[in-house]
Order: C-alpha cells, then structure tokens, then sequence
C-alpha cells in the first residue's frame, strides 16, 4: 500500500499546479473507491480439481482505489488489488505416454495508476460527474505455488514459489455519478492488455511445450494476453 | 432623506411603500384618527370631521399623483393571491373540473389547458408587468364595481389589473382574470367605454369562452366528431369561425350587462372605433417640423428631412382577423342592438371624469417610457411629442425624449447590418403599432417622424441629441446623473465613430448644397466640464475604439478557452441571484413542456444557489418571484426591473449603451449592497434516442457488462443545458456570460456540479504561482 501512495502523492506533486480552479465535487476533490469486479467462467472446477456441473461460474475480486480530481475533466487515480487464483496444468509426456498434471496457487498484486478523462467530445461533464475514458498502466507481481496431484487443495507446496512481475495497460470506458453529496457509484468497462505477455506456466516449468493445457479454477485473471474486464464500484467522497 | 431601515419598518407597518403625498396624506389621516381622545368625537366633531374630510380629500387627490415630476408606477401594497398561489395548486384545483365524458384524449388536452394557462398566467403576472394598487388599476376595478352593483357574486370572482403593454387590447383568463392593457386606455375616450370592454371581457368568463374554445381546437385537430374527415383547410376555417362566434355572443351578451348600467350605450360604437384605429396614437397632431430647433441652435432642412404631405390615417375596420370578426361587421351588430333603447339620458361617466382623464394620462405618460424599453424610439418620440403639447416643460417628458434620441443616434452609428431587436413578451396582439406596415399612409402625421428618422444620417442624428441633452442640462439640471452619461456617450460617439477633432465641435453645416442641417457645437468646448470630457475622449480615442470593436469568431474561441483552463477569478463574494430559470422538456410526447415541473424546479434551483453559495463562503441573496409572500410587492417590483434592465442590456447586443432607468439602477445598488446581479437557469431535455442497430450489436459484444449500458441505451437521450451571466450594475458590463451543455440528466450531481463550478469562477481569486 505505502507503493501505491508513494506513487499516487508523486504523480500529485507534478499535477496540482496544473489548473487555477479545480471544483472538483462541491469543493471535494478527493474520493476512495471500493470497487467488485466479476469473472466469469464458463467451464470451471470445484476445489478438487473437477469440472463443475453447471460449469458457469462467477467469482468476484475486488479493488481499491484512491482518487484525485486534478481539473475540470480529470481524474487522477491509482488502485491496488489482490487476486489469488489457482492453476491446474496438464502436460503430456512423450516418455511415460500420460498427461502430467499439476496445480499452481498463485497470489497477485496488482497496482495500477491512471487517469479518468472527461468530457471527450465536448459532453459538458464536470469531474466526476459523467462519463470517462480511462488509459491506466498496471503492474503486476505475482508468486506463484506449485502443488502436486492431488494436493491442490491441501496448501502443501510441492516446489518453491517464484516471484515474477508483469505490466500491462487499461484503456476502459465508465460512468460515474455523486448521490448524496457524498457516495460515487460508477462502473467501467475495459480492455487489458498484458505487454509483457508471459506465460508463467511454461517460464515456471521451462519448458514450451505447445499441447500444454492450461485450465484455471480461480480467478482467471493472470492469464497473459487480453482481458476484458468489467468493474462495479461505490466511493466516497473526503476533501 | 429618508433612512431606509427606519422606512421600511414603518412603510410595512402602515402599508405604504413610497414616500409620496398620497402615503403621508394617508397616514397623516391614519395617525388623526388614533390619536382621538376617547369620547372626544362628540364633542368636536364639526371640527373634526371637517379636518377629516379634508384629510380624506387630499388623500385622494394625492392618489393620483401629480405629473409634473412624474415617476413611474411601482408595484405596491400586498399582492394578491393570485400573484402568490403556485401553478400547481391552481393546476390541482382545476384539473377535477375535467369533464369525464369527454374522450380521454381530450380530457388529457384539458387538464394541459389548465397547466399552461395558469402557467402562462402566472409568469405574466410575475413579469412585473401587472400592478396592484396603483391608481390606474384601482380606477378600472372602480369601473367594474359600477358596472356589476348589482351582481357581487360576479363581482367577486373577478380580478381586474392593468399590463403595462402599449397595444390596445384587453383578456380574460378562465379564472376571471381581466387583463386590459394601458395601450387600450391611453386610447379610449370615456369611461362608458371601457366599461362596455369590461362587459365584453367579463362574458368570455361567465361563458367559459376560453376553455371552450381550447377544447373545441383540440377537438378540430384531433378531428373529433364532426371534424373527422375535414380537410386541413376546413378544420382551419372550423377553428377561425368558432373563435369568432364567441367573439359575437360576448360582444351581444356583454351588451346586455352594459344594458343594466347607466351608461352611455353608444359607447360600444365608440370602443370599436377606437379598436379600428387600434395601429395609430392616441392622437394625430401635426408635428411642428421646428419642434428640435428651439433654444438649440440646430436646424433640420424642412425641404429634405420632413414629408411634403401626409394622408389621414384609415380605420382597420373591414378586415377579418383569425380570432375576430370584422369590426365593421360588430358595429352594425351593435347598432341594432343600441336603437332599440333610450340612450338619451344615460352617461359617459359615473365614476369620475376627472380621475378618466387622470389615469388615461398616466397610462400615457406611461408609455412614454415604455416605447424606450421595446427601442420603439420614433414612435416613443411622437407619443411623447404629443405629450408634451398639453405639458411643455415637463421634466419626465423631455428626458425621455432625449434618451429616444440617444437611442436613435447609437443604433445608427453601430448598425453594421445589425437590426435593434423589438420587445417580445411573448403575447400576439391583434392590435399593435408595428414598423412593418407597409403602407405609410394610413398611421397620419406620425409618419413625419418615422420618415425623419429614416433620412437623417448617424451623424445627424447623434447631433441632434447631443444638442438636446445639452439643451436639457442647461434648462433643467446639469446633475442628472442619466444625462450627463448620455452627453459624454455622445461625445465619444462623435470622436470614436466619426473621427471628430476638436474643431470639428463649432457652427456648420453638414451637406452645404443641401443644407439638411445646421448646428452650433461650441458650447462643448466652451463648457469646463463638456470640454474636460472631450479632451479624455481624444486622448484615449483608440483605447476606447479597442474596446468597442466586436470580437471575431476566432476570438471569441480563444477567449472562452482561456477562461475555461484559468476560470473567471472575478473574486466575488457578494451578489444578487434574479429569477433562477428552469425549464424542462420531454421532446418525445405531445405536450413537450412540463410546466409544473419547470415551477417546482425554479424553487429547487434557487435552493440549490444558496446551498452552494453558504459552501464557498457566498452572500447571495435570491429574488425568486415563485417564492414571494403577499408582503413582497417591492421584491417582485425589484425582479420586473432586473429583468427589465438584462433584457434591455441583451437587446443592446454588444452595443455599449447607457440604460434607460440608470438612476434605479443605482438605488438597487444602494438597496442590496452590491453591483453584482446574477441570472442562471436551466434547461433539460429528453429526446427519442436515435441509436441504430449497430450500437446494440456493439453493445452485445460487452456481455454481460452490456447490462451497465444498457438502460442508457434504451432511455431517452438526456441533455442538461446550465447558463449564467453575471452583471456589474454600476458599470453596466457584463461579466460573465457562460453556459454549460451537459449529456445528462439534470440530477443532483450534475446541478450542483454546474452551479458550484459556477459559483467558483465568481468567487475565487487567482492563486499566485
């Protein structure tokens, strides 16, 4: 947390001059956030490594964030996350002519910095008020656990547990209002794309097999590449 | 002086708002009557009653103030309930007299019939432009009581103001309102009259005229019943005839009433013709072509500047209106209505002739001013000229004159294609004086005027009311505060716009082959203060041509650019909110105005003004007319000004011109302690949203999130419009013009967003980097 801050109250500095009259919401222009952000699966496993029956599932993660209105239109806001999620591998081996298959407990945390812009295309919006188009950039710290079959579910790590860091941008789309002078609900929709790309399975194992199968019973989050997100999320307004 | 905090408490204890004979006759009398010794009455009465009676009278001769140092009439004394009640207690108490047997969509158009008309009715009433309690309404209310003696219950239900409007014309409201303009009563020419106008009027409320005639348009354009198959043009026809029946059966049942009074029944003849010259002045007085060359030294060429000669104006008498039938054909109507009776021994007047002649003159004198307001200059200039045969030297008159000059003059040097806009209250009269007619011929000698001031040049005519401002100072006063702003704004009009030296300011001619006018400006330079003033102005010539010169588009842009990254930081902490405006609009259905929801939101917004002010340490003080108590005639009286004073600045377009009223301006200032008069409001709109197919296909490849969007999708579009302007009173400048056109609905959010941003830009002062 204090890396967020620390980063959130640089990023501050550089801006606060930027702008002679900043209304910010009645005066108050800083704001935390709480927001839930669902992941949906479509073909899931309960914890003992079975697919799930119906195999559709939602889980939740959450997020929080600090805000800042920095001028008319925009928002300057940094955010802080925690996803663990479980990984469940198969691998066929040449040699013993069987899948080999292994589970992964991994624990991220993701921070993330970005800016709201409103009133793209002249929509008359005062911040927060309305609706925004955020660019963020995110890093993500991983440690991933291995678990041997059938120890998933046991929490008894199998190997050591690697630390790696990816980052990747966020351009998302969002809506956000004020009720009561004092809460600021909002919702964003958004595309994430990790740069780094890295598939942790295959770095944890090293090895690139092409067959390899990779199915996710947590979050769903971590997987590199694209990732369509969605976030629902209720904030309060300070000072 | 009067110390105003010790005034005001006294005016409300005895209801006297001004500071006139009449009150201090009033309360003289008042003060007599307490101050009786118990018992004593007996004893003295000879004595008393008669310093009674004389106390009395001389209240009552002072009740109609003397025109000599004449002043605008003010709204005063309590206002009445019609004034006070909101449009939705009106709205909930007329809205169960909707007929259940009607069809359902006109029982829908009804129920909009009693929205709108006491909307309607309400925002006339809360213009300003109707007075309570002043001697002319208190006449016409005097008349209506002799008219209906014998009928208090009519009596009762109706209310009678006068409008401060120069067309002649008079109407009724659905729930006994009568309205008559002081256009129609500078013009009748008795009492018997307006008496048979107050009859005509009170029929169309006794017969529901007005609400039987919405319903039966609402029924032609629905295509109801007997209207189903007809032709567009025959449902117009249908719609013009039903109008012009109610016309007629209030013209034969208003006679009827008019029949059970004393008076003169051929005063019906009378009041048609004075409809049929409805287009003309009061009256049709040659205009002396030397009128602007006394004491002054300057000379218009008859020969080029006035008409040779002018035909008589024509009665507008034959002609059908959408509303009314022909007058000529009312007259013969009511010719065989009145032969049938003695009209011998009936009269023109039963109230008082001599309060007639009083108020009439008061309604004119009125006017005087009222043609500046709607920059009816020439116009207000003959109406004026008219006045001043029977009243030479009065004071009131001549300034007016002046300022019409002024306003001439100005217009002229600043025209660039740019028309002055006329007033627009939003009324359609049938009767009004209008520059559009094309026929000069039929307005008479007031067409010596119109073509006057149609030939004279800018030059011309910015010396001419130069020369008249001067000639006024040196007659009158040189400590008008109005004037001398008007002289030195003439003399910068002179060097600024025609590039006047010095010496350009003696005896000459302007076209020496026709010699259309010739002047003599030495008294500028002769005078100390004029000389001191055109000295400034030759000094900071281009300053003031900057200044003046009209921003380009570009401009413009970049200015509002500017201020919208560094913000207004007027630094303000102190101001006057005017009549907060909200409107709201449904595009979708068939009545797009919500006018009950528009009323409750303008109380809404005035709360909202405050609520924001306390949070950024703002003194601002709301005149809202939809929040005033029957003890607020002087608030409203204050908002009709305001309003007055910002159309008139808004109409003046980037023109820079002295007000009309700058003294009033200045007691306002003095009033609210502050130059600083603010006017907001807001509009929202919802319209069909036009969102294609695309959009939900795009929308579907959300998934699931596609529920967050969706019912933004699916709803109206939503737009919030949020404007301010914010004026220096004692500069007469504008401050702040800005607006806000938000892509939301007007919620909590987005209002207080708009006006705290807003109320910002006023307040804070520019941070030091």
């Amino acid at each position: 947390m204090k890396y967020l801050l620390s980063i959130f109250f640089l990023l501050l500095f550089f801006v606060q001059q930027a702008e002679a009259q900043v209304p910010g919401y009645q005066g108050k222009q800083l704001y935390v956030s709480y927001e839930l952000i669902p992941h949906f699966f479509i073909y899931s496993f309960d914890k003992s490594g079975n697919v799930k029956n119906p195999p559709i599932a939602i889980r939740f993660s959450n997020e929080t964030s600090i805000n800042y209105v920095i001028n008319r239109s925009s928002i300057l806001s940094a955010d802080i996350s925690f996803r663990p999620d479980r990984l469940s591998t198969s691998r066929y081996d040449e040699n013993t002519f069987d899948y080999v298959e292994k589970f992964f407990r991994t624990q991220s945390r993701i921070i993330g910095v970005g800016i709201k812009h409103m009133n793209f295309t002249r929509k008359g919006f005062i911040a927060p008020v309305g609706n925004f188009i955020q660019l963020r950039g995110f890093l993500i710290n991983t440690k991933a656990t291995p678990y041997g079959q059938p120890n998933a579910v046991t929490k008894i790590s199998t190997g050591p547990t690697q630390t790696y860091n990816d980052f990747g941008i966020t351009l998302a789309w969002g809506f956000q209002t004020v009720w009561w002078a004092r809460l600021v609900p909002s919702y964003t929709i958004g595309l994430s794309y990790i740069v780094t790309n890295r598939n942790f399975i295959s770095w944890l194992e090293d090895d690139y097999s092409a067959d390899r199968k990779i199915s996710n019973h947590g979050l769903g989050g971590i997987l590199p590449g694209l990732l369509f997100t969605g976030k629902l999320g209720i904030g309060i307004l300070l000072f | 002086m009067v110390n105003y905090s010790v005034f005001n408490m006294f005016s409300w204890l005895f209801g006297i708002k001004t500071l006139t004979l009449e009150s201090v006759s009033n309360l003289f009398g008042l003060v007599f009557v307490i101050s009786l010794p118990h018992n004593s009455f007996h004893f003295y009465d000879t004595f008393y009653m008669r310093l009674l009676l004389s106390v009395l009278l001389l209240s009552f001769v002072c009740q109609a103030q003397t025109l000599e140092n004449y002043e605008n009439l003010r709204l005063s004394g309590d206002l009445t309930k019609d004034f006070t009640t909101s449009t939705s207690v009106k709205f909930e108490r007329d809205q169960k007299k909707v007929s259940k047997e009607n069809e359902k969509s006109i029982q829908k158009a009804e129920k909009r019939f009693y929205e709108v008309s006491h909307y309607k009715v309400g925002e006339l009433l809360l213009s300003g432009k109707v007075l309570v309690n002043d001697p002319i309404t208190n006449y016409v209310n005097k008349v209506a009581d002799e008219l209906l003696k014998d009928d208090p219950t009519l009596r009762k239900k109706i209310r009678i103001y006068t409008v401060k409007n120069p067309s002649v014309n008079a109407f009724t409201t659905n729930d006994g309102i009568i309205l008559i303009n002081w256009g129609l009563l500078s013009k009748l020419e008795n009492e018997a009259q307006l008496a048979f106008i107050l009859s005509h009027e009170l029929m169309h409320f006794t017969e529901e005229h007005v609400i039987d005639n919405f319903i039966e348009a609402e029924k032609i354009e629905q295509g109801v019943g007997v209207y189903r198959r007809q032709s567009d043009l025959d449902r117009f026809t249908a719609r013009t005839n039903y109008s012009k029946e109610l016309e007629s059966e209030a013209d034969i049942k208003g006679f009827e009433v008019f029949l059970n009074s004393n008076y003169k029944l051929n005063a019906a003849i009378g009041a048609f013709n004075v409809l049929a010259y409805a287009h003309t002045p009061f009256a049709n007085k040659v205009f002396d072509l030397s009128f602007f060359d006394v004491d002054t030294n300057f000379v218009l060429a008859a020969d080029t500047l006035f008409l040779p000669d002018i035909q008589e104006p024509e009665a507008h008498e034959d002609e059908d209106s959408d509303t009314h039938p022909a007058l000529s054909d009312r007259k013969i109507k009511m010719e065989s209505l009145i032969e049938k009776h003695d009209d011998t021994q009936r009269k023109e007047y039963l109230v008082s002739q001599t309060a007639f002649k009083q108020i009439q003159n008061q309604a004119r004198f009125e006017l005087s001013k009222l043609f500046l307001y709607r920059t009816s200059y020439e116009y207000g200039i003959y109406h004026t000229y008219l006045l001043l045969q029977d009243a030479p030297n009065n004071l009131y008159l001549h300034k007016n004159m002046l300022k019409a000059l002024y306003g001439i003059a100005k217009f002229k040097n600043n025209m660039d294609g740019k028309e002055k806009e006329e007033d627009d209250d939003g009324f359609d009269f049938d009767s009004t004086i209008t520059e559009d007619d094309e026929d000069d011929a039929i307005r008479g000698q007031i067409n010596q005027v119109l073509h006057l001031f149609e030939e004279i040049s800018d030059v011309e005519a910015t010396v001419l009311a130069l020369v008249q401002a001067w000639k006024y100072q040196e007659k009158y006063t040189k400590e008008d505060i109005e004037v001398n702003r008007i002289v030195h704004d003439l003399i910068q009009e002179l060097v600024v716009e025609h590039n006047w030296k010095r010496d350009s300011f003696r005896k000459r001619t302007f076209d020496k082959d026709s010699k259309r006018a010739t002047f003599d400006l030495n008294f500028i330079p002769a005078d100390k203060t004029l000389n001191t003033t055109l000295s400034t102005t030759l000094k900071s010539k281009s300053k003031i041509k900057r200044e003046r010169k009209e921003l380009s588009d570009e401009a413009y842009s970049d200015i509002r650019q500017k201020i919208r990254k560094e913000g207004y930081n007027l630094g303000i902490k102190k101001m006057v909110a005017v009549s907060p405006f909200y409107l709201k609009i449904d595009a979708r259905g068939k009545y797009p105005l919500d006018y009950l929801a528009s009323e409750e939101a303008r109380i809404d917004l005035s709360e909202r003004i405050k609520e924001n002010a306390k949070l950024l340490d703002m003194n601002v003080n709301i005149l809202n007319p939809r929040q005033l108590s029957k003890r607020s005639s002087d608030k409203l009286e204050d908002i009709a000004f305001l309003n007055s004073w910002m159309s008139e600045r808004l109409g003046y377009g980037s023109l820079d011109m002295v007000s009309i009223d700058y003294s009033r301006v200045q007691e306002l200032i003095k009033k609210y302690g502050t130059e600083h008069f603010y006017w907001s409001g807001a509009v929202n709109l919802k319209e069909r949203n036009n969102h294609g197919l695309f959009s939900y296909y795009y929308l579907a490849c959300l998934g699931p999130f596609a529920l967050t969007i969706l019912p933004t999708m699916l709803g109206p579009n939503k737009t919030t419009y949020y404007y301010s302007m914010l004026f220096d009173l004692e500069e007469e400048d504008l401050l702040i013009y800005d607006y806000n056109i938000v892509q939301l609905k007007d919620n909590n959010a987005t209002l207080n967003s708009n006006i705290y941003y807003n109320l910002l830009q006023i307040s804070s002062k520019r941070k030091k980097r």
